[in-house]
């Protein structure tokens, strides 16, 4: 998550500087949704570990 | 229990959902405290998976009452999850989102603890009739 954060960082400060506004927002966006994707999976282990142990 | 996980879940997308549109540059700090918080919290839930079961068999030789015990986990659970989520919306810089989860946390476990109440009522009232 950190890796993708500072590549779609790095990728959005060389968009921006070479005038790509539009193509760096977009690459922030889907970096964000793919980072969304893998957190929200995190959060589903979670929540099935809560339930299996505290009988939900 | 369901609409309570969903009501968890959705807070904290909600809580990504407002740096998004607030424009900061903090989304991807914000989801890695998240997704590291779910992970180091999965971690410590094995861990106490040990003595969970621990308590369990000290229920089962102990002939105690399955249900109170059960209340008792389900509240631990819910402590446990709010608070984490709490601190997370404190740290995202939205804390009345962590406040609002911890009344429902609060309103859940009180509504888990009512057939707790009964039966002590019922109890209570036995104890009065025999008097």
């Amino acid at each position: 998550m950190a890796a993708i954060g500072i590549i779609v960082s790095i990728l959005n400060q060389v968009l921006t500087r070479s005038g790509r506004e539009e193509q760096a927002t977009m690459t922030t966006l889907t970096g964000l949704v793919v980072v969304l994707m893998m957190v929200a999976t995190k959060i589903s282990e979670l929540f099935e570990l809560m339930k299996s142990l505290f009988h939900f | 229990m369901e609409v309570y996980m969903k009501a968890v879940a959705g807070i904290l997308i909600a809580l990504i959902l407002s740096f998004t549109l607030s424009g900061g540059g903090k989304h991807f700090a914000l989801l890695l405290t998240v997704g590291v918080c779910a992970c180091v919290g999965g971690i410590a839930l094995s861990y106490m998976e040990s003595s969970l079961t621990f308590i369990r068999q000290l229920q089962v030789s102990g002939n105690l009452n399955g249900d109170m015990l059960e209340i008792l986990l389900k509240s631990v659970g819910i402590g446990l999850l709010s608070e984490i989520t709490a601190l997370i919306c404190a740290d995202g810089g939205n804390a009345a989102l962590g406040k609002v989860l911890q009344i429902l946390s609060s309103a859940v476990i009180l509504w888990l603890c009512i057939p707790m109440f009964r039966k002590l009522l019922e109890l209570v009232e036995g104890i009065l009739g025999k008097i």
